[in-house]
């Protein structure tokens, strides 16, 4: 039998040609191991709650605004800021005899001049394409209210801050 | 070629992989504390000013001279009147004629003196949350030609209770 020697290129394509499934399979591991650098990271903060007491001035205002509650972030790829309100609606008068709408606390960037109703459904507040990098914007919330509405109560929504990649 | 396409395929997968749509979330709650509110403002001073008719009448009539406000987001609130002193030349009546809330209809109501026992509940006007405003007439009876000329003063304390 003649022993023919192989070139040793082609003994190499064969183990890759063999084992390529586990080598797809490590390159995917590696991919997905948690702080390995290729991996998209991302925190947002929207630091403490806010809390609010309306006043007489407030109601014939038919407002309350909290301004300026910053939202930091960080990301090392293009990303979107969204936001939704966990609950369906802001809760009940201490005396249960009204419900107040979610949609009566409205939101804005701090830097916009146009308001929205807070919904239970994810909505853009702010995008960036910049690539990697940290920072911060600010955003306003308004609680309309009415004399004739709003009973004596404690009205409230968790809101959820989401970023991700674009 | 073959193995350089899987090579590509699998750097390729490596790509597609190394950057996902990872996301971070974070909450905040918003809250408004709504205590109890209200505003009261009973307007301006009224004055009557007798005629020769009015003695006659023996009664002085002023329509829509003063307007009080409230503002009240609680309900079952009441509104009263009460005279700080008793007169003897005449008795003084008010009427809700442009009433909010739930006045008790169109109709003048003595005003009573200060301090009273009779339940004023429904004397001005009671009622539910809103921002509202009042009418108000006043009529002073039980005058006449023996009414000595002079001005007569009274203040009326309006009280508005939630």
């Amino acid at each position: 039998m003649q022993n023919v020697k192989q070139p040793e290129n082609l003994v190499f394509s064969k183990m890759l040609s063999k084992h390529r499934l586990l080598v797809l399979a490590l390159l995917f591991a590696f991919s997905i191991i948690p702080g390995n650098p290729a991996e998209a990271a991302q925190t947002i903060s929207a630091h403490s709650d806010v809390s609010l007491t309306a006043t007489a001035a407030d109601y014939n205002a038919g407002e309350k605004v909290s301004a300026n509650n910053a939202i930091d972030w960080t990301s090392d790829a293009d990303w979107v800021v969204t936001v939704t309100s966990l609950n369906a609606n802001l809760g009940q008068s201490d005396d249960l005899i009204y419900m107040k709408s979610l949609s009566d606390l409205l939101w804005k960037l701090s830097a916009g001049s146009t308001w929205a109703a807070m919904t239970t459904s994810d909505v853009t507040v702010q995008t960036g394409s910049t690539g990697s990098g940290s920072g911060s914007f600010n955003v306003d919330y308004k609680f309309l209210l009415s004399w004739a509405l709003d009973r004596p109560g404690t009205y409230t929504t968790t809101l959820q801050y989401t970023i991700t990649t674009q | 070629m073959k193995r350089v396409g899987l090579l590509l395929i699998g750097i390729l997968g490596f790509a597609l992989i190394a950057v996902p749509a990872m996301a971070a979330t974070d909450t905040v709650d918003v809250t408004i504390s709504v205590p109890a509110l209200s505003t009261f403002a009973a307007g301006v001073d009224v004055t009557l000013t007798a005629t020769v008719t009015d003695l006659d009448n023996t009664y002085v009539f002023t329509a829509n001279a003063s307007t009080m406000t409230l503002q009240d987001n609680t309900s079952g609130w009441t509104l009263t009147a009460e005279l700080d002193a008793a007169y003897t030349n005449y008795t003084l009546w008010i009427e809700d004629t442009q009433a909010a809330g739930n006045a008790t209809g169109v109709g003048f109501k003595q005003i009573p003196v200060t301090p009273t026992t009779v339940a004023l509940d429904t004397f001005v006007n009671y009622g539910n949350t809103g921002d509202m405003t009042f009418q108000l007439d006043w009529l002073a009876t039980g005058l006449s030609w023996t009414t000595y000329q002079g001005d007569q003063q009274n203040t009326v304390t309006f009280t508005h209770t939630t």
